[in-house]
C-alpha cells in the first residue's frame, strides 16, 4: 500500500484552510477540498485565507453537507490522477469504473434531503462556484419538474401563477400541443 | 414540518431549466407556464443561447415531407408544433433544405427563396436575379456559433444546358448579396428534361456542401467547396443502377453516403488511401429486416433522409417510415405514410418567442 502512504502523507503536508460559517462554526478542510470552490480557489490565489474564510451566505448545516460533497470528490480527482500511472490500463479502467460507480452512489445518496435543504444547496454551489455540485443539484430540480403540469410545478415548489387567467389562456391556446 | 424553500434568483432557475432535456420541448413550453418570472426567462435570446452551449447537439424535432402542400411531421411526443398549423398551406412554396435550425423554401414559379427560423419566426426572403438561374437544389448554413438569429449563407445550384455545366452562387447575409456565379463544365451533355441536381439532396460536410447529381450519362455527386468557391464532381459508388441515395457525413467527419437494396442498409465513406487516391468504402451493411420493429417482410426499403450531427437516418419501407440512430441502434416508427425525401429540421426548441410571426405569411398570389 505504498502508494496511499504517500497520499496520506501529501495530505498531510497541505496546507488546510479554515471556512466559517454564517453562525460562526469553523471547519478545518485541505486545501484540494477546499479549491473545488472557484470562489474559495481565487481568494487562496490571492491570499486572503489567513484568519479563516468567512462564508456569510452559508449555514454550517448546509457548509457540512457542502465539505462532505467536495471532500468525496476532491479524493474522486486526486484517486483518478494517482492510479493512472500506478495501474495498467486494464486495471485502471476496472477500478475507474468501480470508482466512478461509488461516486454516483454518493451523488444519489447525497441527494436524499428535502426541497429546503435543496434549494440551499444550490444556493451554496453557486455562491462557492462549485460546478458539479451546482450541476447535480440543479439537475435534481430539473428532473422533477420534468413531464409535471404547469400547475403540479407551482405546487411542488410553492410558485405563486401570476399570469393573468386570459394570458394563461392565451399561451395555453398556442402551445396546446404541449398539454396532448 | 419542513421549512420553507429558500427564494431562488433568476440565473438559478435558468441553471435549473436549462437541464430540461431538449429531445422533448414540451417540458420547457409547460415551464414557461408556471409563472411571469419563468417565462421571461425562458422566452429570452439568452437562454436559447445557454440552452444550445450547455446541450450542443441539438435533436430532430421531425421533418417537413415532400407532399405538394409541404408539411412538418413531429417526431418528438408533441403531437403538433405551433410551426406545423399553417406555415406551409401555400403551394408555391417548397422546402428545399434545413440546416442550424433554418428552413430554406424555394418558389416554384419565381424561383425567389426564403430563409426561414421556424423558432424565433424570423425570415428573409432572397430575390433571384438571374432568370436564367432556375435553381435545383440549394443549402442554408451558418457558422453554427449562434444558428438563430447569426449570420447564414445559401448555397443554390443549377444545371445549365446552353454550355452543359453545372453553376452555383452563394448568398451570404452579411454582405446581403449574392456572390458570383462559379462552374463547373460537365465533360458529357446535359439533358434539359431529365438531367438535374437532386431537389433536397444537400448534405453539408466539412467545409463542403454536396448534392446528387442526376445525369443521363451516369449520375454523379456535385461537390461546392465553401473555401475556395469551386464547383465539382465526385463519382458515386458502384451501385448497380440503384439511384435511392442520401448524402451524410460520416461518422468521422468524411463524406458519406447511405443507399439500399431490397431489405439492406449501405453505409459509404469516401476515403482517403495510403497513395493519396479517394475512394468509396462501404463501412456497414444493415439488414432493416432485423432491426426495424416491424413483424411483416421488408421486400424494399428506402432511405429517404438524415440528420446530420444526431447520426439519425430515415428510412421508408413499404408502409411506413422509421428512424434508425446509426450511434445506439435505437430504432422508431415516425410515420405511417412513406415519402421520396425528407427534410430533417434539427434545432433546440425554446417556448415563448413571437408565435404571431412564426407562420410563414401566404405570398401575394394565393392572398
Amino acid at each position: 500500500m505504498a502508494s496511499a502512504g504517500s497520499g496520506d502523507e501529501k495530505a498531510a503536508a497541505a496546507a488546510m484552510i479554515t471556512l466559517i460559517s454564517s453562525d460562526n462554526e469553523k471547519f478545518e478542510v485541505t486545501e484540494a477540498t477546499a479549491t473545488l470552490s472557484q470562489t474559495i480557489r481565487h481568494m487562496i490565489e490571492d491570499g486572503c485565507t489567513d484568519g479563516g474564510v468567512p462564508l456569510p451566505n452559508v449555514t454550517s448545516k448546509i457548509l457540512a453537507r457542502v465539505i462532505e460533497y467536495c471532500k468525496k470528490h476532491a479524493t474522486a480527482a486526486a484517486g483518478e490522477e494517482g492510479s493512472s500511472s500506478s495501474f495498467s490500463d486494464a486495471a485502471f479502467l476496472e477500478v475507474d469504473r468501480a470508482f466512478l460507480e461509488e461516486l454516483e452512489e454518493f451523488d444519489d445518496a447525497f441527494l436524499e434531503v428535502d426541497r429546503a435543504t435543496l434549494f440551499d444547496l444550490i444556493l451554496a454551489a453557486n455562491y462557492l462556484d462549485i460546478k458539479g455540485l451546482l450541476n447535480l443539484t440543479c439537475q435534481k430540480v430539473a428532473d422533477s419538474v420534468k413531464g409535471k403540469t404547469p400547475e403540479q410545478i407551482r405546487e411542488m415548489y410553492n410558485i405563486v401563477n401570476d399570469l393573468t387567467p386570459e394570458e394563461e389562456a392565451e399561451i395555453r391556446r398556442e402551445t396546446q400541443w404541449a398539454f396532448e | 414540518m419542513a421549512p420553507p424553500p429558500p427564494e431562488l434568483n433568476e440565473d438559478i432557475i435558468a441553471e435549473i431549466l436549462l437541464r430540461l432535456p431538449p429531445d422533448e420541448p414540451a417540458h420547457l413550453v409547460r415551464a414557461s407556464l408556471v409563472c411571469k418570472p419563468w417565462r421571461r426567462i425562458l422566452s429570452g435570446r439568452a437562454f436559447l443561447r445557454s440552452y444550445r452551449r450547455f446541450h450542443q447537439t441539438p435533436p430532430p424535432l421531425g421533418f417537413f415531407n415532400d407532399m405538394i402542400s409541404t408539411s412538418f411531421v413531429p417526431i418528438t411526443a408533441a403531437a403538433a408544433f405551433p410551426f406545423s398549423r399553417a406555415a406551409f398551406n401555400s403551394i408555391p412554396w417548397c422546402v428545399l433544405d434545413s440546416h442550424h435550425g433554418r428552413v430554406l423554401l424555394l418558389h416554384r414559379f419565381t424561383y425567389d427563396v426564403l430563409v426561414w427560423d421556424p423558432i424565433t419566426g424570423e425570415q428573409e426572403e432572397l430575390r433571384n436575379r438571374d432568370p436564367n438561374m432556375l435553381f435545383e437544389s440549394a443549402v442554408v448554413l451558418c457558422d453554427h456559433c449562434d444558428c438563430h438569429g447569426g449570420p447564414f449563407i445559401v448555397v443554390c445550384v443549377s444545371t445549365d444546358t446552353r454550355d452543359d455545366s453545372v453553376r452555383g452562387c452563394v448568398y451570404s447575409s452579411q454582405d446581403g448579396a449574392w456572390g458570383d456565379f462559379v462552374c463547373v463544365h460537365l465533360d458529357v451533355e446535359v439533358d434539359y428534361f431529365r438531367d438535374h441536381v437532386n431537389s433536397r439532396s444537400g448534405a453539408h460536410v466539412g467545409d463542403a456542401v454536396y448534392f446528387v447529381l442526376t445525369l443521363v450519362a451516369g449520375d454523379r455527386i456535385l461537390k461546392y467547396d465553401l473555401g475556395t468557391h469551386c464547383l465539382s464532381t465526385v463519382e458515386l459508388p458502384d451501385l448497380d443502377s440503384n439511384k435511392n441515395v442520401v448524402l451524410m457525413s460520416a461518422e468521422d467527419g468524411l463524406l458519406g453516403l447511405a443507399s439500399t437494396r431490397s431489405s439492406n442498409l449501405y453505409l459509404w465513406s469516401r476515403m482517403v488511401n495510403g497513395e493519396g487516391v479517394a475512394g468509396w468504402v462501404q463501412r456497414r451493411l444493415i439488414d432493416l429486416q432485423m432491426v426495424l420493429p416491424v413483424t411483416i417482410p421488408i421486400d424494399k426499403v428506402k432511405v429517404v433522409g438524415f440528420a446530420e450531427g444526431f447520426h439519425v437516418i430515415f428510412v421508408g419501407t413499404n408502409a411506413s417510415t422509421f428512424i434508425i440512430n446509426l450511434k445506439s441502434g435505437l430504432t422508431r416508427k415516425v410515420s405511417g405514410a412513406i415519402y421520396n425525401l425528407v427534410v430533417p429540421f434539427i434545432s433546440f426548441y425554446t417556448p415563448g418567442f413571437n408565435y404571431a410571426c412564426s407562420k410563414l405569411p401566404l405570398p401575394p398570389e394565393t392572398n
